[in-house]
């Protein structure tokens, strides 16, 4: 696996693809990995827009829409690499939210306030088995863990979170 | 007891503390320990918050407390393993894994809603006139009609005569004797000094220091083992580091201040009006400046994956070349602006008698936000910029 992804990244980084964040390096390794070692599951963390905590709105901005761009690029390559084609499901989450404008913190640089606006986030979930449809009720991280071991049936152990049944037929 | 003044002492003495939840004396005693690093204005809110609950009725005190004591039960709070005189990492530790911490942050700032408005009478009646100036830089590349467009609908646009210079400031706090009444807190090194006594922090000035501070993190980040954010707080507060040269260095309350917005404000060490928004974020909560002039400056170019660098000197650790971001910098603007003026607005000190003048170096136009009577705002008649500086020192009694 270290020679493989060694040469990949060698050949990407000189290649007409630079890199020029995080985020689009763990792209490549993402898909590099889907292409060699097809697992059955994969996190992607994403964390360019971690850059908020720098102060810089527009960075955060870019961020945001690069990070957007990466995901729809993954999602790309989940519908056309045959390992994952028509039987992979896409879970798209944020870690969290970020304090208000109105905030005491400061903004949308940190997530200290513990407010709504910190902890009240969203998924987007695509792919094999999920239906059409928006479903507005509370959920926490934990269930996500749940869901995933019940799309991949696998045993949940001890895990705390309840399956998501929107998400799983 | 820690050498607090006076009026506090003798509030201990007679047991306000042990009457208080835990958390919240426990908080509060942490914050007046080292009495002599508050500045006057924190020290005065301690002594009106503290001698508020001191005199009040007990029943009363204990009414608006209930709340508070009650959850502290319910989180499983031990009297007897709970340091009540410093609030260390496991405190936060403790609050943030309970599953009552929401519940605990509002109950806090619901005893708080109660409390602020009794405060915030006494500082009304003796309030005075205060002046906030932010300042845009001339690189900023648009015209007057798109800034300020967050706040724009609060205040009031004013055409000059001649474009905003920062010769307009010279002299402003120069009738300010008291110590931290007047601030200057800039980006670059452009603006004339307000006053003997007044408070300069400047970005670029720093810069000796910043890199020292930078180059003392990331040494400590190599020989340690950091696990979390928690550790890298205490490790960083007890980080040994030479104070800055200058003025800054030689008053202690201002170079602990300044070390604290460096090394707790996550980009001030990178970005310099990141630097400037959170140090006049924290002048405000701390100092409460009659005058404050924040002066904004342009934001460079960030360099490829230098945001896995973070206590990195970017200038010095990318061979590429330095470029400013103008278009950037306006964008990120536009957001401080608001945060500066509500940030001010949040205290009592300067509700219903600031004048906030957001001015862009090198525009013929400035958004003003001011109770009605300040001369300015009646009429529509472009303004000379004496006439704009004689208003503004009148304004404060310079």
């Amino acid at each position: 696996m270290r020679e493989t992804l060694t040469r990949s990244l060698v050949e990407y980084i000189h290649g007409p693809e630079t890199p020029v964040s995080g985020d689009e390096l763990t792209f490549f390794i993402a898909r590099e990995v889907m292409r060699e070692f097809a697992p059955r599951l994969i996190l992607v963390n994403f964390w360019d827009m971690d850059v908020a905590h720098w102060g810089s709105y527009s960075l955060y901005l870019q961020a945001i829409t690069r990070t957007d761009r990466l995901t729809g690029m993954l999602w790309d390559e989940i519908t056309t690499n045959p390992s994952y084609r028509e039987k992979t499901t896409l879970l798209i989450l944020p870690e969290l939210g970020r304090d208000g404008d109105q905030n005491a913190a400061n903004g949308f640089l940190n997530h200290r306030s513990g407010d709504p606006s910190c902890r009240n986030t969203w998924l987007l979930a695509l792919g094999a088995g999920v239906p059409v449809g928006q479903t507005e009720r509370p959920l926490t991280h934990v269930d996500v863990a749940r869901t995933a071991a019940e799309i991949l049936s696998v045993r949940p152990g001890e895990m705390s979170g309840q399956i998501i049944r929107e998400l799983v037929r | 007891m820690p050498a607090v003044s006076d009026t506090i002492r003798r509030i201990i003495e007679r047991g306000l503390f042990e009457r208080l939840p835990m958390t919240f004396a426990t908080y509060t005693f942490d914050r007046i320990r080292d009495w002599g690093m508050l500045f006057p204005a924190e020290q005065s809110y301690f002594e009106r918050l503290l001698g508020l609950l001191d005199r009040s009725e007990p029943a009363l005190v204990s009414r608006l407390f209930t709340p508070l004591s009650e959850l502290e039960q319910r989180m499983g709070l031990d009297p007897g393993k709970w340091n009540t005189r410093q609030f260390t990492l496991g405190h936060v530790d403790f609050l943030q894994r309970s599953p009552h911490y929401a519940e605990w942050r509002r109950r806090i700032a619901g005893i708080f809603e109660k409390i602020d408005p009794l405060l915030e009478q006494e500082i009304a009646h003796r309030g005075r006139p205060r002046l906030v100036i932010v300042t845009a830089p001339s690189e900023v590349p648009v015209a007057p009609a798109q800034m300020w467009k967050r706040i724009e609908k609060a205040g009031k646009r004013i055409g000059l005569e001649a474009p905003a210079e920062p010769e307009l400031l010279s002299g402003l706090g120069a009738g300010l004797l008291e110590r931290y009444s007047a601030w200057l807190i800039e980006a670059g090194a452009v603006f004339p000094p307000l006053g003997q006594n007044a408070i300069r922090l400047s970005y670029e000035v720093l810069e000796p220091y910043r890199t020292a501070l930078m180059d003392a993190v990331r040494k400590m980040l190599d020989a340690k083992q950091i696990r979390g954010p928690q550790q890298l707080g205490a490790e960083l507060k007890s980080l040994k580091t030479p104070p800055p040269a200058g003025p800054v260095g030689q008053d202690p309350l201002i170079a602990d201040f300044l070390r604290s917005v460096l090394l707790a404000g996550n980009g001030t060490l990178l970005i310099n009006n990141t630097f400037v928004e959170w140090a006049t974020i924290q002048a405000v909560r701390r100092a409460r400046p009659t005058v404050a002039v924040v002066s904004f400056g342009v934001r460079n170019k960030v360099k490829p994956f230098s945001s896995l660098l973070i206590y990195t000197d970017q200038e010095t650790s990318s061979p590429i070349p330095t470029q400013t971001d103008t278009l950037g910098t306006y964008v990120d603007l536009e957001v401080f602006y608001q945060y500066i003026w509500q940030e001010f607005e949040k205290y009592a000190e300067y509700r219903s008698n600031t004048v906030y003048v957001f001015a862009g170096i090198g525009m013929d136009e400035m958004l003003v936000i001011a109770p009605p009577d300040f001369s300015l705002m009646a009429g529509n008649n472009r303004q000379t910029l004496p006439r704009v500086g004689a208003a503004l020192k009148e304004w404060i009694g310079a």
